[in-house]
């Protein structure tokens, strides 16, 4: 396992490593600001993979997760130390993950995806409702407890060390019975796995990795307020894990980075923003149904068969 | 033979008075009977007999209307399937269910190995993991890395055996294991299945070709129209007038006339 996740790690550590000694030639506190919005997207997105790529359960419901975190953030920043703060949004968030994920489990496909849906919905109406503790539409005031850089290397770490633990459990006998559950949850209890545990089991990692990520959210914005529960939120990520290629990890993460650079770039022509940005996607979705990701395997392997190089392997990973 | 002589007389597997139907269609109707530890069940019927319907109440995918299961004496109706795998049974499908996003080797190492079978010890340690001892066994080795979804009629079929027998069974169930077989694999199969069951593995498997089955068989259970109409040796069940009539076609002396 660790040989085959070996080229991956290396190129994780290339890249996010490249990306963390970028400040040390642009100082534009904007481009700062975009690349940390994007590596929080990437957590949020490798995060939803580990059920809705790889159990193929669809969830429209991720912000609860995060939002949960950045919640927390904005509850408990100004009591705890931020160290602490950090693993609170992480328990608060695999919570949620019980309050969703037990209801949901006995439920498949579409069914799952609208329950799913209905969960951010009702976190945004009880946000308004119980507006002396979360401030209603207002929200609540975040002071961060580090510099915009910290921020920005806090949240490439937390992107990298989301990224290899996602990738461990994906290559492990674990991330195969989330892919054989996947593809035939009968199947799979024939074969003696407790399908319902798995399925559980992957929404709390995923919400435990996008809890930590909305703390640090909630942190860059300076704020949380109930507009993180709105569908908007959680279809980008939705959206961010299919343009990237689902069941992939690594492809979900590219995907937030590249919608959400997509998304900053077309800011000076505010007038077309919504139609290029729409145009884009319906273009990635229709040109590269494996996603992002899947155009990247499939470019390597056509390099690697014309070189005559290595032997092909069998999965579209 | 540990902890086996407490109650010898206990079956493997007990189905008593089970009845199950689908929106007022009876699928199987007060169905009685018993596998010996040690030997190997046929279950024949024409098609829509009940017999995949018998199966799937047995494993825990349908929870029957009426009636009890045991399993070497302990209930298990009504459990989840994973939990009955967990307890020594496992079954394959009579289409074959494979995980296409795996490869044959995961395919096979998802399976959970349960405690109280005999397959692991049949196996023997000699070399290599689970994995590779099962895929050695059916022949799959040398398409180990190849994509699940990827194999032959024939190799998913195999395919599907391995999976279950990688669970560890004290009882596998075989829901027509010999379809879309070439007479090569079968051929493997049927030694396949004679090895597994001279190790200690009880044996129940649904078949279409009675030549194939006849010469697995000790005792056949016949299924109708979701009631049992004989039950006994290969040879007595041949002989029994109701299963000819069965076999000749026509609604005949059963119910449903």
């Amino acid at each position: 396992m660790i040989r085959r996740l070996a080229p991956r790690y290396l190129g994780l550590l290339v890249v996010i490593g490249g990306l963390a000694l970028l400040p040390l030639w642009v100082s534009n506190p904007y481009v700062l600001s975009v690349l940390t919005l994007a590596a929080l997207y990437a957590i949020f997105a490798s995060s939803w993979d580990i059920l809705s790529g790889y159990i193929g359960q669809l969830n429209f419901g991720h912000a609860v997760f995060f939002g949960a975190g950045a919640y927390a953030a904005g509850f408990l920043g100004p009591h705890l130390p931020a160290l602490l703060v950090l693993p609170a949004g992480a328990v608060a968030a695999v919570g949620f993950a019980f309050l969703v994920g037990v209801p949901c489990l006995k439920l498949r496909g579409p069914y799952l995806s609208l329950t799913t849906l209905v969960f951010p919905l009702i976190l945004e109406r009880l946000a308004f409702t119980f507006r002396d503790v979360t401030g209603g539409e207002y929200g609540i005031t975040v002071d961060p407890p580090l510099s915009a850089m910290g921020l920005y290397l806090a949240a490439l770490a937390l992107l990298l060390a989301t990224l290899m633990v996602l990738l461990a459990v994906a290559e492990s006998r674990i991330g195969s019975t989330f892919r054989a559950i996947g593809d035939d949850d009968q199947a799979a209890m024939a074969a003696g796995v407790n399908a319902t545990r798995f399925k559980l089991g992957a929404f709390v990692l995923g919400a435990a990795l996008a809890g930590l990520g909305g703390v640090l959210y909630a942190y860059h914005l300076r704020h949380v307020g109930p507009e993180i529960f709105s569908l908007f939120t959680s279809f980008a990520i939705v959206i961010m894990g299919i343009v990237g290629g689902m069941g992939t990890i690594l492809g979900p993460a590219l995907g937030a980075f590249f919608l959400t650079l997509l998304g900053e770039s077309l800011r000076e022509i505010e007038t077309f923003r919504v139609l290029i940005y729409s145009a884009v996607l319906i273009l990635c979705v229709m040109l590269f149904p494996q996603g992002l990701w899947g155009l990247g395997r499939l470019l390597s392997g056509l390099a690697r068969k014309s070189g005559m190089l290595g032997r092909a392997r069998i999965r579209s990973r | 033979m540990t902890g086996q002589g407490v109650k010898p007389m206990t079956a493997a597997l007990a189905v008593e008075t089970v009845t199950k139907s689908f929106r007022g269609l009876t699928a199987l109707s007060g169905v009685s009977f018993e596998v010996a530890r040690g030997e190997i069940l046929g279950v024949i019927g024409p098609n829509g007999a009940g017999k995949t319907t018998l199966f799937n109440v047995v494993t825990g995918f349908t929870r029957p209307d009426n009636g009890r299961v045991e399993l070497a004496g302990e209930a298990i109706t009504g459990l989840p399937p994973h939990v009955i795998v967990g307890r020594g049974l496992a079954r394959t499908f009579q289409i074959p269910r494979p995980f296409k996003s795996l490869t044959v080797a995961e395919a096979v190492a998802v399976a959970r190995a349960s405690k109280v079978g005999t397959v692991i010890r049949a196996l023997g340690q000699d070399h290599g993991d689970m994995v590779e001892r099962v895929l050695r066994l059916v022949r799959l080795w040398e398409r180990r890395d190849e994509g699940a979804g990827t194999l032959s009629q024939g190799d998913l079929k195999l395919l599907e055996v391995a999976r279950a027998i990688a669970t560890n069974p004290a009882l596998l169930l075989l829901d027509e294991p010999y379809a879309g077989l070439g007479p090569a694999e079968m051929t493997h199969l049927t030694r396949v299945i004679l090895d597994l069951h001279r190790a200690g593995l009880t044996l129940v498997v649904i078949e279409h070709k009675l030549r194939e089955l006849m010469k697995l068989a000790q005792h056949v259970v016949v299924l109708h129209f979701g009631e049992k109409i004989a039950d006994g040796s290969p040879a007595e069940v041949a002989r029994d007038p109701r299963v000819l009539q069965a076999y000749m076609g026509g609604r005949g002396a059963s119910s449903h006339a």
